[in-house]
């Protein structure tokens, strides 16, 4: 930015006026391309997100702010089910879509929308404190969130230093298309829709507001340090803590039942989750400058009560090239055990589990991401990005519990997702 | 010390177009407001009151004013009231942000210094020997905490006159929407909305060399204008080298091969008043450093 708009800013604070003088709208657009596929070929999951963000700044504390997302979502996602090598059919009993022998079943290609608004402002209290404040809106033809979020945050030490408290709740409501399962039973079985919500079942046209369905509500709360520890290094430590109870099974998977010898599938059955969730999360950020250029290290650590841990490292640097040329390259490793109810299958003739789900998403897992993304300076308030990332998830493709046939088959395909986002940043 | 004149006057100069004309922070001042209301009177007076507090405040030649109660007790830490906490935060942001250009501290080499026209420059001995109690960086500032080492002196004489400019054009902004307000405190000026009949004001840049043929006559209906310059404030060493009044922080000398003047069209007074004085620093790289800024503003070199 440059030196005129940064002391424009430092007046607007020192005349504390509503109207700053600095005051700067900025819109910035983006539109993200999002392509999933894993290791056998098979397509999954792709996005395309226009997204768009309006913001009227008086000072960096003084500003509001407005989010408008919209998704659309198509493929395929893993319905949970383990590959194997006999042909698979879904449900067993009347199939509705079949697999092929080798490949890990996906649910039938699927299509959704989701629109997202989310509305933010920071004001400040006084010279020394102020505060954030947000409500947020999102929908899908299947699921509905509302939510709403402040923090206040305080200077000590010159401004050296900041301490923030905040809080947010978040209430979810979803209904699936294929309705509600008991736990546990059978795919495609007569039991499988008697608790199918009224909407449930088939096509539905996105609906807002309508809050049929199960819910969910979160808690979160959060206390953080940030500490300018010399002129050209931040730090910043975050605890937080996540509470969610309400129901979160996805009924849109499903986990394989074997045969306790062969391996192979004689039943696919609904899975079953706990209806509470207590996350916590640490996180350090060290920013530091080097000239024109920064790099910025994150590490996060996270447990909650289902047992997941995760590590996570990202690290960004911004590189300067010239007056107009901003390239930032993005690495990222994640590393996460699996929650206690994850099962890659379960075995003919066991005792049910209370919970159960075999969403690899629960499974033990590595993210390995890498990407780059350059801003173009066109003018002093409009600029160009362009951003590639490459997303790698893989696990464990012969864990040690696969049985007979499960142990011939690749039991977590490596996933591996490009995402493209083009982006045009202006000032008025 | 004298009290300082407190006389004014006010002027309706066409219906419902008041002026009021004082002098406050060595320059002569003007405020005009267009309004209907027959409280424009009262408020143009207030505005007089409001530039004399602030003058009388920050003033480092009046021994009572803040100022120089907190210069006085440089050594310990003190507290400061609001607006002074806020001006010096103002004043850590401005240096922060221009390296240290901008520096309040500057008060340690400004007592050296007459710019009277007559008295000769401090040595470059004196200067030396003074330069470890100038630099903001040795402040300590929390909140309306601080502390000042021992020695160490502050002056806003590069914020205070356009901090009452802005502060003034707005609270009448303020009390007055929608009428038309013009504040001028020699030059410096912040204007807010227009006259009713539409026009705009008109600001003339002065040429310094010929009072009488401005540069330019702009017209404005929202925005300031400030100027920095040496001309009528200066020093002549021995060699009858005229030297400006705008120090450098780090040697506590005048930058050599400035311009004359610098006029910065701008938002507000404070940040017109901080481009010209640091494009003033700037010296011969003035021109270049107002042009990457994105503001309207005019360079005056010397004569000859």
């Amino acid at each position: 930015m440059q030196l005129n708009r940064k002391l424009a800013m430092a007046v607007g604070s020192l005349l504390a006026v509503t109207q700053a003088q600095a005051e700067e709208w900025e819109v910035d657009s983006a539109v993200m391309l999002y392509n999933e596929t894993d290791s056998m070929g098979q397509d999954r999951v792709s996005i395309f997100e226009p997204v768009v963000s309006i913001t009227q700044k008086n000072t960096p504390d003084d500003y509001v702010k407005l989010d408008f997302v919209y998704d659309s979502l198509t493929g395929a996602t893993p319905n949970g089910a383990n590959a194997s090598s006999q042909l698979q059919q879904f449900p067993k009993n009347n199939p509705g879509y079949y697999v092929k022998e080798g490949y890990a079943p996906l649910n039938t290609n699927f299509e959704d929308t989701r629109i997202a608004l989310n509305l933010s402002t920071m004001k400040p209290i006084d010279r020394m404190s102020r505060f954030t404040a947000g409500a947020s809106y999102s929908v899908e033809t299947d699921y509905e969130s509302v939510g709403g979020n402040f923090s206040y945050l305080k200077d000590f030490n010159n401004k050296q230093t900041t301490v923030t408290v905040g809080g947010a709740y978040t209430m979810d409501w979803v209904n699936p298309s294929v309705g509600f399962k008991d736990p546990f039973s059978t795919l495609g079985s007569s039991t499988a829709n008697t608790t199918t919500s009224a909407s449930g079942g088939g096509e539905k046209e996105l609906s807002t507001f309508n809050f049929a369905g199960k819910e969910k509500n979160t808690l979160d709360m959060i206390l953080g340090v940030s500490h300018v520890l010399n002129s050209k290094t931040l730090l910043n430590l975050n605890y937080g803590i996540s509470s969610t109870s309400g129901y979160m099974t996805d009924d849109y998977k499903i986990i394989s039942v074997i045969d306790g010898t062969t391996g192979f599938a004689q039943d696919y059955v609904a899975e079953a989750r706990p209806d509470s969730r207590f996350k916590q999360t640490l996180k350090g950020t060290v920013v530091t400058a080097f000239g024109a250029d920064s790099l910025h290290v994150d590490y996060r650590y996270f447990w909650d009560d289902w047992d997941v841990t995760a590590h996570t490292f990202d690290v960004k640097y911004y590189l300067t090239v010239g007056e107009k040329l901003t390239v930032r390259p993005h690495f990222r490793y994640s590393a996460q055990t699996q929650a206690n109810f994850y099962r890659l299958s379960l075995t003919q003739g066991e005792a049910l589990p209370k919970y159960a789900s075999a969403d690899y998403r629960l499974a033990d897992m590595t993210t390995l991401t890498l990407g780059a993304m350059a801003t173009y300076k066109l003018a002093h308030d409009l600029s160009l990005s362009f951003s590639m990332e490459n997303i790698t998830q893989s696990g464990d493709s012969s864990p040690a519990e696969a049985i007979g046939d499960q142990r011939t088959q690749d039991m977590f395909p490596t996933i591996d997702m490009w995402t493209y986002t083009f982006g045009l940043k202006s000032k008025f | 010390m004298t009290e300082p004149q407190r006389s004014w006057t006010i002027t309706e100069k066409s219906p419902g177009l008041w002026l009021i004309q004082f002098e406050a922070m060595r320059s002569p001042c003007e405020v005009w407001l267009e309004t209907n209301q027959i409280s424009a009177e009262p408020a143009l007076v207030w505005a007089a009151n409001e530039a004399w507090r602030i003058e009388q405040k920050y003033s480092r030649f009046n021994p009572d004013s803040v100022l120089s109660q907190i210069n006085q007790q440089a050594g310990d830490w003190q507290t400061v009231d609001e607006e002074t906490a806020s001006l010096l935060e103002f004043a850590d942001q401005c240096w922060q942000l221009t390296n240290g250009l901008i520096d309040v501290t500057i008060g340690g080499f400004l007592s050296f210094w007459r710019f009277d026209g007559k008295t000769p420059p401090p040595t470059r001995n004196q200067l030396k020997k003074q330069a470890p109690y100038v630099g903001w960086q040795k402040v300590k500032l929390d909140g309306d905490k601080l502390f000042l080492p021992e020695g160490m002196r502050l002056d806003f004489g590069g914020i205070g006159k356009e901090y009452a400019v802005d502060s003034i054009a707005l609270e009448l902004a303020n009390r007055f929407p929608g009428a038309g307000v013009m504040v001028n405190f020699g030059g410096d000026l912040m204007c807010s909305g227009g006259k009713q009949d539409g026009s705009a004001w008109t600001v003339a840049i002065e040429n310094p060399h010929n009072v009488q043929q401005p540069i330019e006559v702009i017209e404005l209906r929202k925005g300031a204008v400030a100027t920095s310059g040496d001309v009528k404030r200066f020093a002549v060493d021995k060699r009858g080298k005229v030297l400006g009044h705008i120090l450098d922080p780090k040697t506590g000398w005048p930058v050599a091969k400035g311009p004359a003047t610098v006029t910065v069209m701008g938002q507000t007074a404070s940040q017109c008043g901080l481009l010209s004085t640091l494009a003033m620093l700037k010296g011969k790289h003035a021109d270049e450093f107002l042009k990457s800024q994105g503001v309207r503003y005019w360079l005056q070199d010397h004569a000859g």
